[in-house]
């Protein structure tokens, strides 16, 4: 137990025995001690929480009145690193006023280890000597490195998010509203963060997280009678108190110009641009209106304009690249910041209500429009990788691509009551997407979606739904595929399909069947399938099929005993077709094409059991198991003779398949309270977790990726962040109930 | 928009503003204070003057014509006369919720609640579903550990993974949002009153919403990446995911899924060789760390 929970907890055991019977009965305390082991140090235990090693307080919520006013207290978790606290006031319906805190951890890795030295925040430095070997003398990086990284100190992954929100409502006069909200959001810590430098395939940092956010609105709101009007208008700000990311070199002290993927090529230090900082103002106006014969009116329309004017970074540290290129010294452009803005505005408007008794109709549109309206810069050139200097052609010139869109719904919904306890239901959808400067600039997709519904017997519940989809591009342009300028060579496959914007069939059904047997049990199952065709992709994505079951069940199984379970199996079956190539060449010949087949299983099962196995004793159990598990195969020779397949059928090249990675997670509780009082209950609670992780990408990494096929490829990583783990959690607890 | 569908919608429009006036059914009963109801229910009584409900009673002028029991319940004369007599039909005047259809849940609540979270109700998918309000909330036997939005259950996440079972299940996959944890829950995304945003989101767009949290997203940045300016949902899984970050697909095959050639060989795979295949750690953004944007003026290919 550290000091502060054992005073903080001394305190709350004092505090409750002092007001006991004072106030409600809703006022309570939960406090003890909890004692845990682990078998490794896995980040994904403690992954958004902290479990407690020794006294805490569990939770308390504590209300009561001064004068006319109300108040109430409530948390959990108190002082821990996932606490949460709220404070309560009001003054019946006039006005109230709400503050929260809480704390959201985010735990990466405890294993992952780094020889760079953090010097300031952002700064990462290794000693200048090991640089100077390196440079010297090359042919023993591998050697010099591995030596080095021998020393890797332990590097915590993770960050923390603050959050603190407040609230205050007023209620000036009859029928008006208004709402002021506040939030400040501060997120601190280190995540895994790549910089390569071309001579390797990366650099991993554990890049510092320092930023904060605040939003604040204010939204009045008047009703009155069939009208209702609501505006509002409020602000966002992001800052990151760490703005960019500079690390060492390895191969290099000082700065050298050379060719991007020289091995010993390159700069003393690389220099990123975390981040920036920018603003948002916004407002929206929103009508109500209740027509006659119970239809309704809504009108919603919302404005918002994003900034972003962060000093630009230099173009790289390399002295020796500024030096024989003054153009790119910030001093020399003619602007300095991207000057970015967009204006997003929101359009909603529905109309609804009854066309005739038992039929029910919604009209709706809605249109989101982010217009991005940041200046096109032309840039003298870029540094990639802080290596070299690639002037700007000005027949091909290196600009940036403001994208913007406009998302535009609109469609009908009609619901009708066919009988009691019977219902149908029937939406029309027509969604445009609109783009700025990709090669599909605009696609439409007809969406219909048809719904029956029963309640047999006020006892059952039975609904099915289809949906289908069909999304197609108005045109594809194959220039955004070219290098541009007048340069027809292409960066990508020209029968590439990007997904997001490729035509797209969608066919998915879902069904939800449940019965309650009397009073003591009720069952419940859901099924859904969905499938997303690309018929018209060659290569990409082609198809998604996933396949999802759900069962509930509760069991008033005795008068003292309630059991309640569940059990869920999803499979996702995803197809793409890819093309073998040398670097940057683009090649037609599909011979080289390979196929992916990869699928994710998820299996889901719990279980809860109460047990009130005396007046004053009531048992607990909960079981929690998770499974993912993903197969990849690569083989390509899955889908070649299936001729139901929508998929070109053509040869392919078999890859090696990859191993499979999956995730298992059991957990189990086991609480035992007592009522030792009639205000006070003692409890013991037990539990059981064991995680086992496979997955290629984050275990068996080495601090030094040296590469079999080519060992110039070397990578800096750091290290392992997966590992399996069994933990077991005792706590003792008194719940004071004052 | 075509013309079919303006002169289909025209139709509805008009459909929907002329349709037949329901019959109204006159009040046989009347109103005769909350202090009649406590004369029998007693607890009730006394439990219902320290929640939110019964305290804004005492300031009814601003909010309704009439609060307390009744202004729920509906008025109680002929209720109070039966004298818990069953059998006579003055009993069964007041408003039962729990025989009480949907939609006359609803058009109680919103008598009071239809600014603020209400705004939208009327068109949420809630309503056009029968969800009533007492479905979620429970005015006399709320269960919700700070007492304030009455809630049927504990918290906000098991009151509505209650009716959304599968959610539970994709909260339950490795990669997940902290729901289960206690660091978050589904209102602080989605409003169940309604909203004008898709999915009765808390905002416009997928995006808008997600900026909400992650405003290190939100930019607008000197390099975008465009799928990720249009959608966060093209590549990440909300509710939960079985790659790492909330990804669809595990990396470089998300990536694969938009990129072939670019500027790269496109290697097969080669699971012996995993550093060579660019498949440790996070695979493609190893190098391409700011995949979500770059304000660097050597970032266009997020390498910076």
């Amino acid at each position: 137990m550290t000091t502060r929970s054992a005073i903080f907890c001394a305190l709350m055991g004092l505090t409750c025995l002092a007001l006991a019977g004072a106030a409600r009965a809703q006022n309570q305390a939960t406090f003890g001690g909890q004692w845990w082991t682990q078998s490794a140090p896995e980040a994904a235990f403690q992954q958004f929480r902290e479990v407690p090693q020794g006294g805490f307080l569990e939770s308390y919520f504590l209300a009561d009145s001064l004068h006319r006013y109300q108040f109430s207290t409530f948390g959990t978790h108190a002082l821990l690193q996932d606490q949460a606290a709220g404070l309560r006031l009001d003054d019946g319906a006039r006005w109230w006023l709400g503050l929260d805190y809480r704390q959201i951890p985010h735990l990466i890795s405890l294993v992952t280890r780094t020889a760079y030295d953090e010097v300031s925040s952002g700064v990462f430095r290794l000693p200048d000597s090991l640089q100077a070997l390196n440079q010297r003398n090359p042919g023993a990086y591998n050697q010099t490195m591995t030596d080095l990284l021998k020393t890797a100190h332990p590097v915590q992954a993770g960050f923390r998010t603050d959050v603190a929100n407040g609230r205050l409502g007023l209620r000036p006069a009859r029928g008006w509203q208004i709402e002021v909200t506040g939030q400040r959001r501060e997120r601190s810590g280190h995540l895994p963060y790549g910089g390569p430098f071309g001579f390797n395939s990366t650099i991993e940092l554990p890049a510092p997280i320092n930023q904060r956010m605040w939003d604040g609105d204010a939204t009045a709101s008047y009703v009155r009678n069939r009208l209702s009007v609501q505006a509002s208008a409020g602000f966002s700000a992001f800052q990151n108190r760490t703005a960019n990311l500079n690390w060492d070199n390895p191969k290099e002290l000082t700065d050298i110009t050379g060719g991007s993927t020289s091995a010993g090529n390159g700069t003393s230090q690389g220099l990123l641009a975390l981040p920036p900082d920018n603003r948002v103002v916004r407002g929206s106006v929103g009508l109500g209106l209740r027509l006659p014969r119970q239809a309704a009116f809504s009108a919603t329309v919302g404005l918002s304009r994003s900034t972003q004017d962060a000093a630009w970074l230099p173009f790289t540290l390399n002295q020796a690249i500024l030096a024989a290129n003054p153009q790119i010294h910030l001093d020399s452009l003619a602007t300095r910041s991207t000057g970015a803005k967009a204006t997003a505005l929101t359009q909603d408007y529905r109309l609804t209500g009854r066309i005739v008794p038992r039929l029910h109709g919604t009209l709706r549109f809605h249109q989101y429009h982010y217009d991005n309206q940041t200046p096109v810069h032309v840039l003298p050139g870029l540094v990639l990788l802080d290596q070299t200097f690639e002037a700007t052609d000005l027949a091909n010139p290196e600009v940036n691509r403001p994208y913007g869109n406009k998302q535009t719904v609109y469609g009908g919904d009609l619901d009708l009551e066919v009988m009691r306890g019977v219902g149908l239901s029937g939406t029309y959808e027509r969604r445009v997407f609109d783009r700025t400067l990709r090669e599909v600039t605009k696609d439409n997709e007809d969406v219909v979606e048809v719904r029956g519904r029963a309640t047999p017997l006020e006892r059952g519940e039975l609904e099915v739904a289809y949906h289908y989809g069909n999304r197609k591009l108005d045109q594809f342009s194959l220039a955004d595929y070219e290098a541009g300028g007048g340069d027809t060579t292409l960066t990508e496959q020209p029968g590439l399909r990007r997904f997001d914007v490729a035509d797209r069939r969608q066919n998915q059904v879902s069904t939800t069947v449940g019965w309650a047997f009397g009073e003591r049990l009720d069952v419940s199952a859901q099924y859904s399938y969905a499938k997303d065709d690309y018929p018209d992709s060659p290569l990409g994505l082609q198809r998604g099929t996933q396949n999802m079951v759900t069962a509930d069940a509760t069991l008033h199984l005795a008068p003292k005993v309630d059991l309640s379970g569940g059990y869920g199996y999803a499979l996702l079956d995803t197809r793409m077709e890819s093309n073998t190539s040398g670097k940057g060449i683009v090649t037609a010949d599909d011979s080289t094409n390979w196929f992916a087949r990869i699928k994710d299983r998820n299996i889901f099962v719990y279980v809860e059991g109460q047990w009130r196995a005396q007046a004053k004793l009531t048992l607990s159990v909960g079981y929690v198991f998770s499974r993912d598990l993903t197969t990849y195969d690569l083989t390509g020779t899955l889908n070649t003779n299936d001729a139901s397949s929508s998929v070109s059928t053509k040869p392919r090249v078999p890859a090696t398949n990859l191993p499979s990675t999956y995730f298992r997670h059991h957990t189990i509780t086991a609480e035992a309270r007592y009522r030792l009082m009639s205000d006070t209950d003692v409890a013991a609670r037990y539990g059981y977790e064991q995680y086992v992780v496979n997955d290629f990408a984050v275990q068996g990494i080495p601090l030094l990726g040296v590469s079999v096929l080519s060992p110039s490829q070397t990578a800096v990583y750091l290290a392992d962040n997966a590992l399996d783990y069994r933990a077991h959690e005792l706590a003792l607890l008194a719940t004071r109930r004052f | 928009m075509n013309r079919g569908w303006v002169t289909c919608s025209v139709l509805l429009a008009l459909s929907l503003l002329l349709s037949p006036r329901p019959p109204s059914a006159a009040p046989a009963a009347t109103y005769v204070g909350s202090d009649a109801c406590g004369q029998c229910h007693e607890d009730r009584f006394r439990e219902f003057a320290a929640n939110p409900h019964g305290r804004a009673a005492r300031d009814g002028a601003l909010i309704a014509d009439r609060t307390g029991c009744e202004s729920c319940h509906g008025p109680g004369s002929l209720h109070v006369e039966a004298a818990g007599d069953k059998s006579n039909p003055g009993f069964a005047t007041v408003r039962n919720f729990r025989a009480t259809p949907a939609a006359d849940v609803v058009s109680v609540c919103t008598t009071c609640h239809r600014a603020g979270e209400q705004f939208y109700w009327e068109e949420s998918a809630h309503s056009h579903h029968d969800v009533s309000c007492t479905q979620c909330h429970s005015i006399h036997h709320s269960l919700d550990s700070e007492h304030d939005k009455l809630l049927k259950a504990e918290g906000v996440n098991r009151l509505c993974l209650g009716c959304h079972k599968s959610k539970r299940m994709e909260l339950a996959r490795s990669a997940h949002m902290p729901l289960t944890e206690g660091g978050m829950n589904c209102a602080e995304c989605h409003n169940p009153h309604g909203s004008p945003g898709p999915h009765m989101e808390r905002a416009a767009s997928a995006n808008e919403l997600c900026y909400k949290c992650h405003a290190d997203k939100r930019g607008p940045m000197l390099w975008e990446h465009a799928p990720v300016r249009e959608n966060c949902l093209n590549c990440h899984e909300p509710h939960g995911a079985n790659a790492d970050k909330l990804l669809a697909a595990k990396r470089p095959f998300l990536c694969q899924r938009c990129h072939i050639t670019t500027r790269h060989p496109s290697t097969l795979y080669d699971g012996s060789d995993l550093a060579t295949n660019r498949l440790l750690n996070r695979s493609c953004t190893n190098c391409h760390s700011q995949i979500h944007g770059s304000n660097d003026p050597s970032g266009n290919l997020f390498l910076r």
